[in-house]
């Protein structure tokens, strides 16, 4: 079954941003905050030398520092140097899983997984002998603590959770599954935590909560620009570094300096993007998690309570504020989302995303491969009538269907 | 005829900053400088406070865990290490 061609002038199109409902915020956030982006300018404009790299560096050095104690604070780390700058978190999750693992090692993960934990485990399942046990969750993405700990050998080394799925955006047991870890001693496995969906919308704080390494983007819901993330790693845990290069300091040394931020940190960063980074986690904090949560909360129920009337619609995951994020997937009656989707954005300037969301293990477990789903994600600058308008969009879509 | 001086050397740039925000917070003054070639080919940065500041650097950043540190002291135009503190 397909929706008809729509008529959308070109001049439409280009102007588009200006009427855009933008509903992808799992993606990426946007609108950015004024003063995020003023930040960004400000330092692309005024820094002038890469830190390390000479006087004029030392002013870079100090915008690169003041954001990794924002960080730091802002996920319950005391010592900032265990912050490391990525552009993303998937570069945090490759540098975690890659430097830490070994040869031989095994480790427990789960079927909600995104690609950027699913594909390093599968290039070192295939060429390192490293095995890899995949806890399965149900079809609301929910996997138990118990499953997970079960699945826990004497060899495991490592055990990777998805905070909240990207799919679904079911929250995922960190404490439980922490404290059951703890309980093995120092031998136990290390936890590593992709906090992709989390980070900006759910409190974490590694110490209480016994996360080992803990893989965060900047441009989510932390509202930094896109180029931004960082990796926490826990002070007793030395990791390969996967980058080596110039580190601005201790240039006499053969090989890699041993102490952080250095270790995992070469070449010229993105001091841009992260003087943004640091002005965007005050905004945030200064915003307030729990006002940010319920903000996203009401607009998840606006959503869910206007998509179960609609005719034909299958809502996926939870359906539960208590259970999961504000990010919800359907899929409608004989529509393939693709299509869905591109009727949305070309007729009423409504953003979502379509398809699988670099997460097929996902969608096989939730029962929608292999086309997928339409995934909407609301943010800290949508509103109800946004999310009105994306219902009475998908309405329209129906209709059109049944034309 | 002014202080002698002395230059605080961390082996990484993390550390040099956090001591610039351990002694301002101890009030005690200090100059963040590129590190002089005669303590080290390597680029990076130093601290230099006045030598009678020593004892109060030397308590401040151990308090504040920033370790290891040495602190090198200006003898007739040669630099000589004359505190070297562990982590």
């Amino acid at each position: 079954m397909r929706l008809p061609i729509p008529s959308v002038p070109y001049a439409w199109k280009i102007t588009m941003n200006e009427q855009v409902v933008y509903l992808n915020n799992a993606a990426t956030s946007w609108p950015k905050p004024d003063r995020v982006i003023e930040k960004m300018v400000w330092a692309a404009t005024e820094l002038l030398a890469t830190p390390g790299r000479g006087s004029a560096g030392i002013r870079s050095e100090r915008v690169l520092f003041e954001t990794r104690e924002k960080v730091a604070e802002f996920v319950g780390v005391r010592d900032s140097s265990r912050i490391i700058f990525t552009c993303n978190a998937t570069a945090a999750l490759n540098i975690a899983i890659s430097g830490f693992l070994a040869p031989g090692d095994h480790v427990v993960t789960t079927s909600m997984d995104h690609n950027s934990v699913a594909r390093p485990l599968a290039r070192m399942e295939d060429e390192q002998g490293v095995a890899v046990t995949r806890v399965e969750a149900d079809r609301q993405g929910i996997v138990t603590a118990a499953s997970i700990l079960d699945a826990v050998k004497p060899d495991t080394a490592l055990v990777v959770l998805t905070h909240a799925s990207n799919v679904t955006g079911t929250v995922q047991p960190v404490e439980e599954v922490s404290s059951g870890l703890r309980s093995r001693g120092e031998k136990r496995p290390r936890l590593l935590v992709d906090a992709a969906q989390t980070a900006g919308v759910l409190p974490i704080d590694v110490i209480a909560s016994g996360i080992d390494m803990l893989a965060v983007p900047g441009h989510k819901s932390l509202y930094g620009p896109s180029g931004t993330g960082f990796l926490y790693i826990a002070p007793d845990l030395v990791l390969d570094p996967l980058f080596e290069g110039g580190t601005g300091g201790q240039s006499t040394l053969r090989r890699q300096p041993g102490l952080l931020p250095e270790r995992y940190e070469s070449g010229t960063p993105n001091i841009p993007g992260i003087a943004a980074l640091g002005e965007a986690v005050s905004y945030i904090t200064e915003k307030g998690l729990e006002n940010i949560r319920r903000h996203e909360t009401e607009l998840f129920h606006l959503l869910i309570g206007g998509l179960r009337e609609v005719p034909g619609i299958t809502l996926f995951g939870p359906c539960d504020p208590g259970l999961q994020v504000a990010v919800v997937s359907f899929r409608l009656e004989g529509l393939d989302p693709a299509e869905v989707g591109g009727f949305l954005e070309e007729t009423m300037g409504i953003q979502v995303r379509v398809g699988l969301h670099c997460s097929p293990l996902s969608h096989l477990t939730i029962g929608s491969m292999p086309e997928g789903t339409v995934r909407v994600s609301p943010g800290l600058f949508n509103t109800g009538e946004d999310i009105a308008a994306l219902v009475d969009g998908v309405r329209k879509v129906v209709e059109m269907r049944g034309a | 005829m002014p202080e002698p001086e002395l230059v605080i050397v961390f082996p990484t740039t993390h550390l040099t900053l956090s001591a610039e925000k351990s002694l301002e917070r101890a009030g005690i003054a200090h100059r963040t400088i590129m590190k002089p070639r005669k303590i080290s080919s390597d680029c990076g940065l130093a601290i230099r406070v006045d030598l009678t500041s020593m004892d109060r650097c030397r308590e401040a950043l151990t308090a504040d865990e920033l370790l290891p540190v040495r602190f090198f002291r200006d003898v007739e135009g040669a630099w000589e290490c004359v505190l070297e503190l562990e982590a």
